[in-house]
This record gives C-alpha cells, structure tokens and sequence, in this order.
C-alpha cells in the first residue's frame, strides 16, 4: 500500500485517498509529508459498509484535484467491497494494494497498472522508470537520467513515477532504468544506468533504436568518470588496505556497487544482501536482506569494515564506516539530490565510500 | 534499536489464518530471550479472527508476554493505540511489583512519553536536570528506554509525571497507590518550569525555594543571550498564556503587523526548549 501511495503522489494532476484506517495514513503521510486523504475506516464500516464514506471522502478530495486514486489496504481488501459500483460516475482510479500482497514494489507496480499508461510509439521521447519517493536517491536519480538523456540528444518523457499525469496519455515508447527495484512502466526498457558500464550499454542500445541519440558525450563523460574514481582510489589504496564490505539493499544496485567497489577499490565484499530475497548466482555470498535477525547474524559472521545499507545497518554495525544505500536512512540531514544512478550516481558512490572509511580510519 | 519483529502476513495467511505464522514469529522472539514480549495485532488478524491471546498463551511463562489488541478500524486512532500499550504495560508492571524490594530514592515516573517525537530524549534529559536541582532523578521512564525489570517500579511510584493532561485517563488506571500525586504535563513557558519544581517539591515532601531560585537564575541567564530581540515587533497565536509571558519577559511588541513567529506543536518543554525556540526567532526576526 505504501509503495503504491508513494507512487501515485509522485503525480501531479492526481489526488490520493488511503481507503483504510487512520493507522494505515499515517505511515505514508509522515514519510511522504504530502497531502493524502483517508476514509478513516471503522469497525462498523468494515462490517457494514464504507460506501457513504469512501465517496464522501473521494468527492471532497475531487474539490482539490481533477482526479483521484484511492488505494485500498487490508481491511478493505478482506472484506471486498464492490469500490468500482461505490464510485461510479466519479474520475477515479483504483488501486488493490492490501499490505499483505508484499513490499513497496509490489504497491508500485500495481498502482503504475492501474493508471494504464498508453504507450506511443511516435512520442519521441525516453522515458525514465525506477523511480520512487520512498527511495532516497529519487530525486537525484531522476536529474541524473534527465541530464545524461539531453547530453545524448535524447528528450527526457514519460517517468514512472512522476510528472504529470496527463503525460502517461502519450508514454515513451522506450526507457531507461534507475533503480530496477521500481521499474514498473510499460513499452521497451533500453537498461539501467547502474555503473559506468551499464550506462555506456545503455545509451549505445538507446542509439541503436534511434539515430537522433549520440551517444559519444556520455562514453565521454563515463572515461572522465573512470579516470576520476582510478585516481582517487590508487590514492587511497596507497596508504590503506582495501575495504572488507557488506553491501545491503535492492538486488541489482547491490549488484552494481559491488562491481564498482571491487574495481577501484579492489574490496572483499563479504556478504550481499537482497531485501526482496532473491537468491544469487552459485559462490555468491547472497543473503535474505528483509530479515533484521539475519542481516545480524551475517553481519556478526563475516565482519565487514565497510558497510553499504540503511541505518538498520548502520545500527548493527558500529565499528564499519557506513555509507547510506537504501531506506530508512535516519539521523542525517539530506538535503542535496544525490543520485546512484548514471555517471554522478557512480562518482558519488565512490566519493561516499572514501570519505566514510577515511572517517573512520581518523577515528 | 527497538527489536521489531512481524509475523509477516502474506495472501495464504490472510485465507488459512494466521494464527501458525504468529506462534512462528513468537518462537523466533523468544529465541532473542527478551525481558518482554508485546504482541500487537493489526488490522488483518482482527478482521480474520485469529485468536492472538490464546498463541500469545503457549509462550513459556518465564517471558512476560503482552497482547495488545490495536487493530487499527478496530482499535481506533493513534491515541487510542497509545493509551491501550500503557495499559497493557501497567498491568505487566503490577504483576513484576516486588512489595519487599523498597526504593530508598523517591521514584518519579515520566509518564507516555511521545516516543516518535522527534525531542523525546531532549525533553526527558530536561526534566531530569530540573529534579536535579532538588537531588532528584527520573525513576522510571513509563515506557520508553525502559528494561522490563524496571517497570516493576511503577507501583511504588511517589510521583507521577504526565506528558500531557489528556493521559489523565491512563494515569488513573495505573496500579499505583492510591492519592500518589501527579502532575498534569511537563511544563512548558518560564513560570511553568518554576512551578514544575515547586509542584514536585510539594509532592515529595522537599523544600523547593532554593531549587526556585536557581532555575530563575538560570532563566535570566537565558533570557539575556537573547536581550538583541527586545523591542521587535512580533505576531504571535493569540490567547496563549506562556507565550504572552516569554514575550512580555523579552520585551517583543506584540503586534498583528509584525514578523510571524514559528511556535512549534508540541510547545516546548523547559527552560532548554524555551532556549531552542528563541534560537529559531532570532533566525526568523
């Protein structure tokens, strides 16, 4: 349900109604700190019924917005009220997001389906997938796709999620990936921009598609990136051993920096870990992230002095230098739009990592 | 770290019931050895009956298990969760109350705590420098940071202090003896925190003057890192006691024209929020 709200309110042109509890608004709403209606949902209207109240709530939110999603939650998801009858004659759109359904991802991609994008194959443009409000490289994933698709020539469309919503009328017939976690939209994906090498794969593949797109500036700018991250971690490789790291967090982004860290920084990855619990190739040292108590136990088991996650993590370990990688990142004020992805996305991973473990050689 | 743990519900449970994924999460919690566990059932376990007093009951009796039944459309809104995990912990505390092992301090006990406010900690370490002025300390923090062990203090409590008058309902229904003496809400404005210290003094049967005295010392002390306000013209809520006393005490001009001052909700506890806040309308002035 989260995931799907966090979506929907990354729309402009669109109100959301959180048909559930008060419990069940107030999670989204602190975190997104974005207006949300709420049906407010009893026991009596669980039992009864919440028609009268759902279009009470979904017309005053009508007065605000030229349209409205209402996400159902569990209750409403158990019980099966008929939604689509209750709202007749009204422009909203439904999204079934019961929590029980799975994680963040789960929601998003459903409520993505329910805004039925249609794709145009004439648009012209590329669009960017894989991005959600609840991830906090958001904002600076999505600058860094828009600035690398204008360097290659390309226009910058449809985004999943965000924008506004009127544009998923003409979507992007194909697109790039930030955080494939998210990635929800529907027409061709070109690939994602996790690490240089990815991002030089796919801007030729984009190039491939279409002529218009050149994408020599960003190989450029990848060359300058690489030469830059070389230098910087043969200076630090000079005076320090190279990193024993655990990298915890969505699977291909734990992928990608493990790549990245192994290459400049020669690291021991010792354990990596997938939230969504997607196992790994055979000698992979691959853990169920999801589960706290066996992040724990792997951190415990193979000590790592460098650690890439949240600030659970954070908390589990420490003696690690830490580097923020995937939400909740608590206690430090972020205020500048950091991206993973693209060529920025790697120039500040690298950056994050040196300046953690030189911080905690200091100390 | 709080240690969460979910029994994970998935679409099979939510058919099946859950009641087998629960005895699961509960096996993996006593694992942990906690001093306490709490069960909370949410939404879906109340809507599809799953009975999880009588899982909760099979967890060996050496672990002190807590069922609060705070289903959301069920158990109302967020203070109503609140209020319904104090009483759950209150009659836990009865039940660890060692008659025998008496306090030889006074035992003040702060009392629900917000503990998603962001100041939580700050307000607590407040509280604790004012009963410092009278040699005191906080007791028990009901319940926040607290070890299970140490709730079994609460029914010795000589004070009680509230976090705001609206826990007044809780409080009456702690397993406290009764006539302990309460105050209402941590204080908030300058007069307010004299006042907290007298109350307290009052309670516990000490003399409070010279621990009076020195907070208003201490006040001044604040309040003159701040003499460069005097004189600016202000807008602040009206009809606000402790407000109109801070301005007064500053020498602002009240006035509908003047500069918008941030006053944040909940107000500040104590001389030290008095502090912070001031710090941010010398920002805004």
């Amino acid at each position: 349900m989260v995931g799907a709200v966090a979506c929907l309110s990354a729309y402009t042109g669109i109100g959301v109604v959180v048909h559930g509890s008060s419990g069940c608004w107030f999670y989204p709403s602190s975190l997104l700190k974005t207006d949300l209606g709420c049906t407010d949902l009893s026991a009596e209207e669980a039992v009864m019924g919440s028609g009268e109240r759902v279009r009470a709530v979904v017309e005053s939110a009508l007065a605000r917005h030229p349209r409205v999603a209402v996400v159902n939650t569990c209750v409403p998801g158990i019980v099966g009220e008929d939604l689509a009858g209750l709202l007749d004659g009204l422009p909203v759109t439904l999204v079934d997001a019961p929590g029980f359904l799975g994680d963040a991802s789960v929601g998003h991609t459903a409520a993505v389906a329910a805004l039925r994008p249609v794709v145009d194959p004439d648009a012209g443009t590329v669009g960017i997938d894989g991005l959600s409000p609840l991830d906090p490289f958001f904002r600076g994933d999505l600058h860094e796709c828009e600035r690398l698709l204008r360097l290659a020539g390309a226009v910058p469309g449809t985004r999943y999620a965000g924008g506004p919503v009127e544009s998923l009328g003409r979507a992007s017939p194909v697109s790039v990936v930030a955080n494939p976690v998210y990635a929800a939209g529907p027409g061709e994906r070109a690939g994602d921009l996790l690490g240089l090498e990815a991002v030089r794969a796919t801007f030729a593949r984009l190039a491939d598609r279409d002529p218009r797109i050149d994408p020599g500036p960003v190989e450029e700018e990848c060359r300058e990136a690489d030469m830059r991250c070389r230098r910087a971690c043969e200076r630090y490789l000079a005076r320090h051993d190279p990193p024993r790291a655990a990298i915890l967090g969505d699977g291909d982004r734990v992928r990608a920096a493990a790549r990245t860290l192994v290459r400049y920084l020669d690291a021991d990855v010792v354990l990596l870990g997938d939230r969504a619990g997607t196992p790994g190739s055979p000698g992979e040292r691959w853990w169920r992230a999801g589960d706290l108590g066996l992040v724990q136990e792997a951190l415990q088991a193979t000590s790592p002095d460098l650690v890439l996650g949240s600030s659970f993590e954070e908390r589990l370990s420490p003696g690690a230098a830490f580097v923020p990688f995937a939400p909740p990142v608590r206690g430090r004020p972020r205020l500048a739009s950091v991206p993973l992805a693209g060529v920025e996305g790697t120039l500040a991973l690298v950056e994050a990592v040196l300046l953690a473990c030189t911080g905690r050689r200091k100390a | 770290m709080p240690c969460l743990l979910s029994d994970d519900l998935g679409e099979e449970e939510v058919i099946f019931g859950g009641e087998a994924a629960l005895a699961r999460a509960l096996d993996e919690a006593v694992a942990r050895s906690p001093g306490s566990i709490a069960v909370l059932s949410t939404c879906v376990a109340e809507a599809i009956g799953d009975d999880c007093r009588a899982v909760a009951s099979r967890v060996p009796g050496t672990i002190p298990v807590v069922v609060i039944p705070v289903g959301g459309f069920f158990g109302g809104g967020f203070l109503e969760g609140e209020r319904a995990a104090l009483h759950a912990y209150g009659r836990l505390a009865s039940r660890l109350f060692d008659p025998g092992r008496g306090d030889d301090e006074p035992v003040v006990v702060l009392v629900g705590e917000k503990n998603l406010e962001f100041e939580a900690d700050a307000h607590a370490d407040e509280l604790g420098r004012l009963l410092g002025h009278l040699d005191q300390a906080v007791g028990l923090r009901f319940v926040r940071e607290a070890p299970t062990a140490a709730l079994g203090r609460l029914p010795g409590a000589d004070l009680l202090v509230l976090r705001e008058p609206a826990l007044g309902p809780v409080a009456d229904r702690l397993p406290v003896l009764p006539g302990t003496p309460r105050i209402d809400a941590f204080p908030v404005g300058l007069s307010a925190t004299v006042g907290f210290l007298s109350a307290v003094g009052a309670a516990l049967g000490l003399d409070a003057d010279a621990a009076c005295e020195a907070e208003l010392d201490h006040q001044e002390t604040v309040l003159a890192r701040f003499a460069g306000l005097a004189g600016s013209r202000v807008r602040l809520p009206a009809g606000n006691r402790w407000l109109a006393e801070l301005a007064e005490a500053l020498g602002l001009v009240v006035d509908p024209a003047g500069v918008p001052l941030p006053v944040p909700d909940p107000a500040p506890v104590g001389t030290a929020g008095i502090a912070r806040l001031l710090s941010r309308w010398r920002r805004a002035l």
